[in-house]
Order: structure tokens, then sequence, then C-alpha cells
């Protein structure tokens, strides 16, 4: 498996949520605003990726019966500064995203391939799969958010400026900001993949 | 054999666990203390900023920034107490300044930022910041039509014109009105009594 084979299967043969069908909770929750999305997502791809290199770069001193401790102590830590930075300088986003980033520590994503792939794989190849599945998951999100939104609310949230879409006359499909709208959504996204992956409807 | 097999994986498993931890916590303290100042200033800029750029019309600085936490006044004759200044400068000199005063409302304590002129003593204007008033009578308090008539005005004015002042009360909330005006004046009052100690904190002094 080459380097930038472990980096780009994270966008499409390994994207979360939909091929790696994990970390739907905040997928799901903070996809109201396409901003919301975008934002998520990186904060997720920066801890998975500095997990993934710390526990990498540790996989042979870690002992096998303590090494779940060892990944939540890491990952939880980094979490814990991804909220500090984020209420420092993106007061907004912090305010919108809430309790879903201190949630990001049992983002199954990120434990996920800590156990998978982290703890067997050296260092530069571990960090270029966090960055390339994080990734892949922040436009994921930013792709539902962006949907979700104009077709929910009307808006499109760019994180300096809420643009109106459609003017101040569309009435809303307020399902898409739903839970259940939600999971529609997801949902033909995933199916619009299969049909681009197998080449046939 | 096997015993101290099994004492060495023990030991190498507190030994890996508290390394991990105290690394990790170091990093933690050292993000959180590169991170306190940004942070406390990015809460007082979401949750009283627009109050008091609202009150302090035309600065050229941001107050928020520039404010000075923790002056000492005078509350009441003999009772100290610590104020949050914000001032508002032009040229590098304040010209104004507003803080944050609490009045006693129908339902509850209301939060009022009140800007306060330097030279005249007057209000430059007033936000209510928080309150748990009735909605649709004291909650108007929030509104143009009651706030704006305090723009302007002194100690002697800021009275409801039942007390021969001219601010109208809010129909049906007389006691949020009276509240919130009794807050106004103490803070009028308390200008008037520290105007010294308050300007020389913003170095206008």
């Amino acid at each position: 498996m080459s380097l930038w084979n472990d980096f780009s299967k994270g966008f499409w043969n390994d994207i979360p949520p939909f091929r790696l069908v994990l970390g739907l909770c905040p997928t799901l929750a903070v996809t109201t605003e396409a901003v919301g999305g975008l934002a998520m997502g990186l904060a997720t791809t920066f801890v998975l990726t500095c997990s993934n290199t710390l526990i990498s770069s540790l996989r042979k001193i870690i002992p096998r019966k303590v090494r779940l401790a060892s990944y939540i102590v890491v990952i939880a830590s980094f979490v814990v500064v991804v909220e500090l930075l984020m209420q420092a300088y993106f007061y907004r986003l912090f305010l919108f995203l809430g309790i879903f980033i201190n949630l990001i520590v049992v983002n199954c994503i990120i434990l996920g391939r800590a156990e998978a792939f982290a703890s067997k794989r050296p260092i530069l190849n571990s960090m270029a799969d966090g960055l390339g599945i994080g990734l892949g998951f922040t436009i994921s999100l930013t792709v539902l958010g962006t949907i979700r939104e104009i077709l929910g609310a009307g808006t499109l949230s760019l994180g300096f400026a809420k643009i109106s879409v459609f003017g101040p006359d569309f009435i809303p499909f307020s399902f898409m900001v739903r839970p259940p709208g939600a999971f529609v959504c997801l949902g033909l996204l995933l199916g619009l993949m299969n049909i681009i992956s197998r080449g046939r409807i | 054999m096997e015993r101290r097999r099994a004492l060495r994986d023990i030991i190498k498993m507190i030994v890996v666990l508290t390394v991990i931890s105290m690394v990790m916590g170091t990093t933690l303290s050292i993000v959180e203390s590169v991170t306190r100042e940004p942070i406390a200033y990015s809460r007082l800029k979401f949750v009283k900023g627009p109050a008091v750029l609202d009150v302090l019309d035309n600065c050229e600085n941001d107050p928020i920034k520039d404010y000075q936490k923790d002056v000492v006044v005078e509350e009441k004759p003999g009772l100290k107490a610590t104020k949050s200044i914000f001032p508002a400068k032009k040229n590098g000199q304040a010209f104004a300044i507003a803080f944050e005063v609490t009045g006693h409302g129908y339902r509850g304590d209301i939060g009022i930022m009140v800007g306060i002129d330097l030279k005249t003593g007057l209000l430059t204007g007033m936000r209510v910041i928080t309150h748990s008033e009735t909605p649709g009578l004291g909650a108007r308090a929030v509104q143009p039509e009651f706030y704006n008539q305090f723009n302007g005005l002194g100690i002697q004015e800021a009275d409801l014109t039942s007390k021969g002042g001219k601010i109208d009360a809010i129909s049906g909330a007389t006691i949020t009105s009276t509240g919130v005006v009794d807050a106004i004046k103490e803070a009028l009052d308390l200008f008037a009594r520290n105007k010294e100690s308050i300007m020389s904190a913003v170095g206008a002094g």
C-alpha cells in the first residue's frame, strides 16, 4: 500500500460516513448549516491526524492490555486542544457546534482508525491515512450541510456571510433541517455514490 | 519466572500510561495558557460586545480589547466594588465609557449596559442585555422606542415622567421601567462619585 494510496482512499473508497459507515451522529447533528459541516470536518481531521500520528509513533511501546486506555487519553487530549482553539479563534462556530466538539472523542472514525491502522502501520502512512479520511469526511459533511441548508432554510452559510439563495419568498423544505431529513439526504447521497461506482442504475 | 514477567508487564503498563498522561497533560496546559486571553476576549466580545458597541458610538478603538478589568469604585458611600470599564477612544483619547449595572425587574435581575460621556457625564445610551421580564410588557425594554429615550440624558432627566423626568414608562410594565430607570440613575451616580478613578483607569485623567 503506497503512501498516496493511504491518503487518497479517504476521498472515495473509504470515505466516511458513506463507505466507512462511522461517525453518523455528528454528521447528522451539525450539517444543518454548510459551515457547521465544514467546521466539524476540519476539527475531526485535526484530531484524527494528530492522534493517528502519535499513536503510530508509540505503537511499539504501548502494551496490548492498555492500548484502548492509551488511545482514549491521546484522543481526548487532542479534542480538548481543538475545543480551546475554537473557543479562542472561532467563537461563533464553537457556539454552533457546542457539545459535538467534545463528542469527537467518541467518534468511531478516530478510535477505529487508531485500532485498525495507526497501531500497525508506520508514522507517515498513519498520518496520510488520518489526513485523507479526515478530509474526505470534511467533504462529505460540507456537501451534506450545503444541500440540507439550501433546501431546508434557503440560505448558504459561508462562515463570514450567510447568503439567501432563493430570495425572501422561498418557503423552505424544513424537513431537510430535521433529523429525518438528514437521514433521507444521507441515504440519497449514498445511493448516488453506489450508482457512480457501479456504473449502472 | 512467570511471576517476574507478570510483574514486569504490570510495571510497563503503569509507566506507559503515566508517561502518556503526563505528556498530554502538559500539552493541554500549554495550549490552555496560550488560549486563555483570546478566549476571555471572544467571550466578552460575543456576549457583551454588541451592547457595548451600541452605546459607544463613533469610537475608533476596540472597547472590548481596551477594557479595564476590576476598576475599584465606590458603589454606594462606603461600599467598594469592582467594575469592568469599556473605554471609547478617539485619536487615542478616551471620550466615553461603558459598564454594566443590574436593575431589579418584575421577574428578576435586569442586566443593563450604560454608556456615559466622560466630559459631560451624560448618557451616550443604554441597552438591556439580560432580563427575564414578561414578553410584550417588560420585555419591551429591549426595543429602540424605550431605550433611545435615554440618549443624552443626565441624572435629573433620566427619571420616569411620573417623577418629573423624561422617560415614558412602558405601559403595563411600571415595575420593569422603574427598575431600569433606577439602575441607570445609580450608574450615573456611580460615575459622578468615581469620576476621577474611572478616568485615570482609562487613561483620560
